[in-house]
């Protein structure tokens, strides 16, 4: 198998038909594979204006170059599109094993176009496609589904499929495989809007045609990893303990961005989720095995069960209705990952709804007879499923909470930048981190340019005061670019502190393709600033500009409240000095446009037309 | 032996801005307790209640992991010891 295939399929579903298509010499080069492969579809298939949830919309899935060989945390694979959550660009990414079964297939993409006239699904195999009923599956849930496509193809078939939040419609559905999901921004919404159920691939693994070369460098990655803390910790832990840290540093949102720190921290910790450990799960090819299964063996909730939940997820259902049951957030993941909806947005949606009930904005009677009261987790679980089936109060929050705010005349409570809820660190606290999601191309995604220097305290490319704002935007430049390039691998973010990126990357990519020069790490890093600029080109495109860059007036004005730890008293002061900053150093115009200076600069000349109408 | 630890930017605020400071001591763990004499407010942030390093605290020396059993690895005198969360946000 090669593992770069230069393969795509395209799949339409109002007219059935299936074609096979080599990507194009130059979009090899310029773009690389994974996230650059699908900005580069997207700008040029999806024409601006186009509704997210029509048929003229596209979704892609793609893997990255690397998927599908025996180098670690590779197999990463992302759903992108327009979102409707949002109207930006949109990327997702998910774990398990459908990136690289996408390449044992024989595909580095595949992109989805048009509208099933009933529900259909796909299966995929490396001789052939075909587009089938799904009436039976619609209405299930995402483990019933993938347990029926696995009996019906075989123990050598994966799958991604949407549940009853994407069917519904809901703006914030996931697509999920295994249990793992391309959480964010509605991928699922998409996929549910085109009547498609579920991708089904079945295929053999085979890592046969590894050169010597990446063997050497698989090799060299393992030695690495094998000794460095950070890979040895997060095998251990996951990502269940960050909230003992970020609750120290004042910055894990509560009641809706309110507090900096949850007044019961020491019932969500690591620990106390490691008693409810009951085993372990990854993706393909990757030691860490990151993802760590809980299981709820006494109370209310005795026998919820969820591969999870990460850290947002552990954010997401206890912060914003200060909730402190660990079981309940268990079951509130389960209920997510089975009807496929994004824990972030879905919790962060209900805590704007408590905050408006406290408020008397909402009253009983607007919400199903629920009592919202902070730390009822009763009334948070009814709600997601309320969300997921569109019923009562759970028809207008599935819309999002920008939408919802602006039915209730309630934005000042809506925590969100583009439409995309702000995820678990609060941007008072972590700036660097805030201003990704200002001037990140998918909203406020805490993985677009993650500020590694500010919550961990990495010192590369040099140490960050977390409260400096227009200083640092060139931290916030060098963590999304970091990120672009790696996202053409597509390597898992975690991994990026385990030593071996970006050096022993930059290498393998150039042994897969051949391709000497993504060796050199400032021509990757070129090939992320032109992802970047690429993504930015559609938004600009779609009418994005200065103004969206932008935060929820709580965090410009309302100081930060800590209880003590560092961070008391914060607020995001520069916006607009930092923007003028960051455009600046991205060689973009005052009003956040791509210049036609750097879009000849990264070889995007052929966008210069449209940057000139915006 | 002086061997300088320095204290990481985000906890800069609970020790008035100090950026490092220089103590006497032959180990990491000497170096560690040594700054935690001056600024008792980072011990729980470094050890757990039972004194271990918390796991996601990594050490490095002259810029190399001190990993695994860092407390009792050795320093030299003019080394500078960095302090890391390593834990994972996702
Ligand atoms: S670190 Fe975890 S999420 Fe990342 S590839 Fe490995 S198992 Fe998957």
């Amino acid at each position: 198998m090669e593992h770069r295939t230069g393969r795509l399929l395209r799949v339409d579903l109002s007219t059935g038909r299936v074609t096979r298509e080599m990507v194009d010499e130059q979009t090899a080069l310029d773009f690389v594979g994974g996230r650059g492969f699908g900005i580069n579809y997207l700008y040029r298939e999806v024409a601006p204006g186009t509704e997210p949830l029509s048929e003229k919309n596209k979704l892609i899935l793609v893997n990255g170059v690397l998927a599908g060989s025996s180098v670690q945390a590779v197999a990463r694979w992302m759903a992108i599109t327009k979102s409707p959550l949002t109207g930006t660009f949109f990327r997702s990414v998910a774990g398990a094993d459908f990136g690289a079964w996408l390449k044992f297939a024989g595909y580095d993409l595949i992109i989805i176009e048009g509208k099933a006239e009933k529900p259909v699904y796909i299966h995929l195999t490396a001789d052939g496609c075909q587009i089938l009923d799904a009436g039976h599956l619609w209405g299930k849930d995402t483990r019933v589904t993938q347990q029926w496509l696995s009996q019906q193809y075989g123990q050598n078939t994966r799958t991604a499929c949407i549940g009853p939040a994407g069917e519904n419609l809901v703006r914030y559905s996931a697509i999920v495989s295994g249990r793992r999901t391309a959480g964010r921004g509605g991928t699922g919404t998409v996929m549910g809007s085109k009547n498609l159920k579920a991708i089904a691939i079945t295929a053999q693994r085979s890592m046969s045609n590894e050169s010597e070369a990446l063997r050497n460098l698989i090799r060299r990655q393992v030695d690495i990893m094998r000794t460095n803390k950070a890979f040895i910790h997060h095998k251990e832990m996951g990502t269940t303990e960050t909230q003992d840290v970020t609750n120290r540093l004042g910055i894990f949102p509560v009641k809706n961005y309110r507090l900096g720190k949850h007044p019961d921290h020491e019932k969500l910790t690591g620990a106390e989720y490691r008693k409810l450990r009951v085993g372990e799960f990854g993706c393909y090819s990757c030691a860490a095995r990151c993802g760590k299964a809980h299981l709820v063996t006494s109370g209310a909730y005795k026998g919820a069960t969820s591969e999870g939940p990460e850290y947002e997820t552990i954010w997401s259902f206890s912060a914003p209705i200060e909730n402190s049951s660990i079981e309940a957030t268990i079951a509130a993941d389960e209920i997510c990952d089975d009807m496929g909806l994004d824990t972030i947005s879905t919790g962060a949606c209900i805590g704007f709804v408590y905050e408006l009930y406290e408020r008397g904005i909402l009253k009983k009677k607007d919400v199903d007879g629920l009592e919202l009261s902070y730390g009822n987790h009763e009334s948070m679980l009814a709600l997601v499923r309320k969300i997921a089936l569109r019923e009562g109060i759970g028809n207008l929050l599935a819309e999002g909470t920008a939408r919802a705010a602006a039915t209730l005349g309630a934005e000042y409570y809506a925590m969100h930048v583009k439409g995309l809820d702000l995820p678990a660190y609060d941007p008072r606290g972590a700036k660097s981190q805030g201003y990704n999601y200002v001037t990140s191309n998918i909203g406020a995604s805490h993985c677009f340019g993650y500020a590694r220097q500010e919550i961990f305290g990495a010192t590369v490319p040099r140490p960050v005061d977390r409260f400096a704002e227009a200083e640092n935007a060139d931290i916030v430049i060098y963590n999304q670019n970091l990120t672009a390039m790696g996202e053409v691998g597509i390597i898992c973010s975690f991994s990026q502190g385990w030593g071996w990126f970006p050096e022993v990357y930059g290498k393998m990519l150039a042994a897969v393709t051949g391709v000497e020069r993504l060796a050199d790490l400032g021509y990757l890093t070129t090939v992320g600033e032109r992802i970047f600029n690429l993504e930015r080109a559609f938004n600009v495109r779609e009418g994005f500009s200065r103004s969206h860059d932008n935060l929820p007036k709580r965090i410009t004005s309302e100081p930060l409240v800590t209880g003590g730890t560092p961070g008391e008293g914060q607020v995001v002061r520069e916006l607009d000095k930092f923007l003028d900053r960051y455009y600046q150093l991205r060689g973009w115009t005052k009003e956040g446009v791509p210049s036609a200076q750097k879009l000849k600069e990264l070889n995007l000349g052929s966008v210069l037309e449209d940057m000139a109408k915006s | 032996m002086s061997v300088t630890v320095v204290i990481p930017h985000f906890w800069g605020y609970l020790v008035n801005g100090v950026k490092e400071v220089d103590v006497d001591c032959r180990t990491i763990g000497e170096c560690l307790t040594a700054l935690t004499e001056h600024f008792p407010q980072l011990n729980d942030l470094l050890f757990d209640k039972k004194g271990r390093l918390h796991g996601f605290i990594d050490i490095t020396v002259n810029e190399k992991s001190a990993y695994p059993d860092e407390l009792n690895k050795p320093v030299n005198d003019g080394d500078k010891v960095f302090i890391a969360n390593i834990i994972a946000g996702g």
